[in-house]
């Protein structure tokens, strides 16, 4: 007997023993980060979706990364509100549809090979082409010879006929038809250049520091899957955007730990959180530890909703609702209450910014956007002169509530249940993929939330994607032809101005027939560490890390 | 002894497969298309989702894509996530944080819970008893990321004594809350469990037995009652490693803890199938193991139970 107590507490006494030292140990081991001032930021991330391939990168977490490692033809000065020229010493055309590019001479990738008219012809070509599936795909559906290589049964050697390497430094664009914000849309990631190793590689290209090379003004040091992604001065840039500083660091969180990050941000081990929530922001508005950059966001926020819905056809009967629903939507309440002031009553269909060009605080027939009730019940009852709206229907709000959008939701959902009387309510999708296909697919039972970011800084890419025929984004099937025929109309032009004049006017066709209602457009929140100077958005609404210094 | 460990170890298939079978449905179950939510604002055109689908099996019917699966999984291979990183990379850059998070935390379970158990069942009837008792009530009735919420404002931000996530850097100064945060309900449950079993083996036959023929007061309550009391608390602490790798979905994501319960919150977001069951098998494997462990320790603990006869 004795013996065995022995032997049982020897096991419990061992153990207690490894528990207690490894906590010892591990308290040993333990240093602090904090204090050392050196001059690289550390910036909010999260873990891409994708290897670090522009082309194949349609979210932030990658996009954020690569827009610093890589540099595109051109670039957009938000300040100025103009698109400048960054590896393209000019793109000239006459007609908006045959472009000349010509490249500044000398530039290189960070592995010191050049940057060459090749590289942009073949990264475009391989985006383009369907056997590759890389999501940045549509962005080449202008150029000519897209319906070739976006083919089902497309291969690999197919290339777009619409580009034309000339030599080292030139090459010609051809455009199926004209598009004047075609050199505006070059800012995008997709059209990135990509240097000779991708193609020896595609498939580790982007996934470690190796194997991932650039000619932006960073290249990038260290990638550590779902820890951070280190990136350092590239030494090798000749380009006109030098960093400020000596490095940033992208802490990667996971999950949806945003209120993790801000943690961090108010004890010193982060210095930029891209944007927080509302919360946060009236709760700690005058902490001294917090440098806040609160302005106005550039993404278009809207209720859609789709014309396959019972009573709201693209005919006289859903005009009159969809601008009865936007007549009762109490915005200035809104924004007031739930949105604590963040937030701006919308006056067309794009926030008011210069880095969105075109974009217009005044359009003809925006005073459906506001509040009144009485105009809106007056409406509603027109409409069902037509077709009654029976007792016993319910008007749905689809949310996806994976982003905190129930608040919001709710409150409009009211706003319409009291103004117009009748049965309104707000339904979330469990996440934003759900609600996705159900918009795809044609099967919303009521209208949904549509919010959309831009690409490039043009009202053109609101316009055309959520509301052209047939276009990839359109879920509510909008059709008009005069819209179409405007859009068209502005494509063709070569003068910006000329063109953005005739968006005006299809914004003014729009807010007639009101496919998708703005509700009200949001603010970026950024919180950052009072160390860092120089804090800006650029026209993504995304901190312009380049130009941030600590010193 | 061997027999029945076998024994065990066949019983667990069944188990295993049942448990990711049946993951791997609710998965698949899941509304939406996995692959339009991975690429967002932008995809590629019908035809090149197809092509992105058929890579990672989602065209095929469910028997078969599971089938397929299986067979990988079998053959060592635990697949690619859509990002094409493998997913054995990411269990394996992962799990050490979460044991590392789960070690901390079972540390907490013994040295607080059996210890304050401990206390409170030689001196049961005290005020410290009566005290400790309300305070595991109300400690068990916390969930955990309430806990985790409050104390990172509190301590972590508003007081500055500890740092208030984790990170990449993963020693002690940064675990040890999220670790107490995630041991506070077993804490809790075993200080009871400790005392209620210390008192009523207090009043077991050969303890009185003991007593009676003379033994001091100390060697009674070292060898025959702590040594008896000590089989529901192991039970518990080996069960409740099962429970940890659960409950650390939520501290991690609290704490921005880079480890396994992170990684398939994050999975599960994507409707990454594949990530989803291999993650889930690893738990049902650590839950199986830890079981057998446990009643293997149940017979070295109590001579009167015998296996494999």
């Amino acid at each position: 007997m004795a013996k065995k107590w022995k032997r049982v507490t020897g096991v419990a006494l061992s153990f207690t023993l490894l528990t207690t030292s490894f906590l010892a140990l591990t308290a040993c081991g333990s240093n602090s980060n904090a204090g050392a001032q050196d001059n690289i930021i550390r910036a909010y991330g999260c873990e891409p979706k994708n290897p670090l391939v522009p082309g194949n990168t349609s979210e932030t977490c990658g996009g954020n990364p690569l827009d610093l490692l890589f540099e595109g033809l051109v670039s957009y000065d938000g300040e100025q509100g103009k698109v400048v020229n960054s590896v393209a010493e000019s793109i000239k055309t006459e007609d908006s549809q045959h472009f000349k590019v010509t490249l500044k001479p000398g530039m290189k990738f960070s592995d010191g090979t050049a940057v060459n008219a090749e590289s942009f012809v073949d990264a475009w070509n391989y985006t383009a082409n369907t056997a590759n599936a890389q999501s940045g795909q549509s962005f080449f559906d202008k150029i000519e010879g897209f319906d070739e290589v976006s083919k089902k049964d497309a291969t690999q050697d197919q290339k777009l006929s619409g580009l034309k390497l000339v030599d080292d430094t030139h090459f010609d664009i051809t455009l199926d038809a004209p598009s004047a914000t075609f050199v505006t849309s070059l800012v995008a990631t997709a059209y990135f250049p990509l240097p000779k190793a991708f193609f020896k590689d595609p498939k580790t290209f982007g996934t470690d520091a190796a194997h991932t090379i650039g000619n932006g003004p960073y290249k990038l040091k260290n990638y550590v899957h779902d820890s951070k992604i280190e990136l350092a001065v590239n030494e090798e840039y000749k380009g006109a955007d030098k960093p400020q500083n000596d490095g940033i660091e992208f802490l990667v969180y996971a999950g949806s730990a945003n209120d993790a990050a801000f943690a961090d941000i108010q004890s010193g081990t982060l210095d930029a959180l891209e944007t927080t929530k509302t919360d946060n922001y009236v709760n700690n508005k005058n902490d001294s530890r917090i440098q806040w950059k609160v302005e106005v966001s550039n993404n278009y926020a809207s209720i859609s909703i789709p014309g396959y819905l019972k009573h709201f056809g693209f005919d006289e009967e859903g005009k009159l609702r969809r601008a009865a629903i936007s007549k009762s939507l109490d915005r200035k309440a809104f924004i007031e209450k739930i949105a604590k002031g963040l937030a701006v009553q919308p006056t067309s269909f794009s926030p008011v910014s210069k880095s969105i060009s075109g974009s217009v605080d005044k359009i003809e027939g925006n005073d459906v956007l506001e509040f009144n009730a009485a105009e809106a019940k007056e409406l509603w009852e027109k409409a069902n002169k037509i077709s009654p709206w029976e007792s016993g229907e319910t008007f749905k709000l689809f949310y996806n509530g994976d982003s905190g959008g129930k608040e919001a939701f709710d409150a409009y959902a009211n706003s319409i249940k009291e103004t117009l009387g009748i049965n309104c309510v707000s339904e979330g999708t469990s996440d934003f993929k759900t609600l996705l296909h159900m918009m795809a697919d044609k099967k919303v039972e009521g209208a949904y939330k549509d919010n959309w970011q831009l690409d490039y800084p043009s009202i053109e890419n609101i316009l055309q994607p959520l509301f052209k025929s047939n276009a990839d984004s359109n879920y509510t099937g909008y059709e008009s032809e005069e819209f179409d025929e405007l859009l068209n109309q502005a494509a063709k032009q070569v003068d910006i101005d000329k063109a953005n004049a005739l968006f005006t006017k299809a914004q003014e066709v729009l807010i007639k027939d009101l496919p998708s209602i703005p509700t009200t457009y949001g603010y970026n929140k950024g919180a950052f560490s009072p160390k860092v100077k120089n804090v800006k958005y650029n026209w993504k609404g995304v901190p312009d890390y380049l130009r941030m210094s600590k010193k | 002894m061997v027999k029945y460990i076998l024994k065990r170890c066949l019983q667990a298939l069944p188990v295993l497969f049942g448990a990711t079978f049946l993951v791997y449905g609710l998965v698949f179950l899941q509304p939406g298309d996995p692959i339009r939510a991975l690429c967002g604002q932008h995809c590629p055109n019908e035809a090149g989702l197809d092509i992105i689908r058929a890579r990672y099996n989602l065209d095929k019917p469910f028997i078969l894509q599971y089938l397929l699966y299986m067979k990988n999984l079998l053959l060592g291979d635990f697949g690619t996530t859509f990002s094409g990183r493998s997913v054995s990379d990411i269990i394996a850059t992962s799990m050490p944080n979460t044991i590392h998070l789960g070690l901390i935390a079972i540390a907490f379970e013994i040295i607080l819970g059996v210890g304050i158990g401990i206390i409170v069942g030689i001196r049961r009837g005290s005020f410290f008893d009566s005290s400790i008792l309300v305070i595991t009530l109300i400690l068990i009735s916390i969930p955990t990321f309430v806990l985790g919420f409050v104390c990172q404002l509190v301590f972590g931000m508003n007081l500055g004594i500890v740092p208030p996530t984790v990170g990449s850097s993963t020693d002690f100064e940064h675990m040890y809350m999220p670790a107490l945060i995630l041991a506070t309900g077993s804490i809790a449950s075993i200080c009871r469990l400790t005392r209620n079993s210390i008192q009523d083996n207090s009043y077991a036959d050969h303890v009185r037995t003991s007593y009676a023929k003379g033994l001091p007061r100390y060697q009674v309550t070292l060898r025959h009652i702590f040594r008896n009391s000590m089989i529901p608390v192991v039970t518990y602490i080996g069960a409740d490693l099962g429970a940890l790798m659960g409950g650390a979905v939520l501290t991690e994501t609290i704490f921005n803890i880079q480890g396994i319960g992170n990684q398939l919150y994050a999975a599960i977001q994507r409707g990454e199938g594949t990530t989803v069951v291999s993650i889930i098998t690893l738990f049902v494997i650590i839950f199986v193991v830890t079981n057998i462990v446990v009643d293997i320790l149940y017979a070295v603990l109590d001579p009167r139970i015998r296996y494999g006869k």
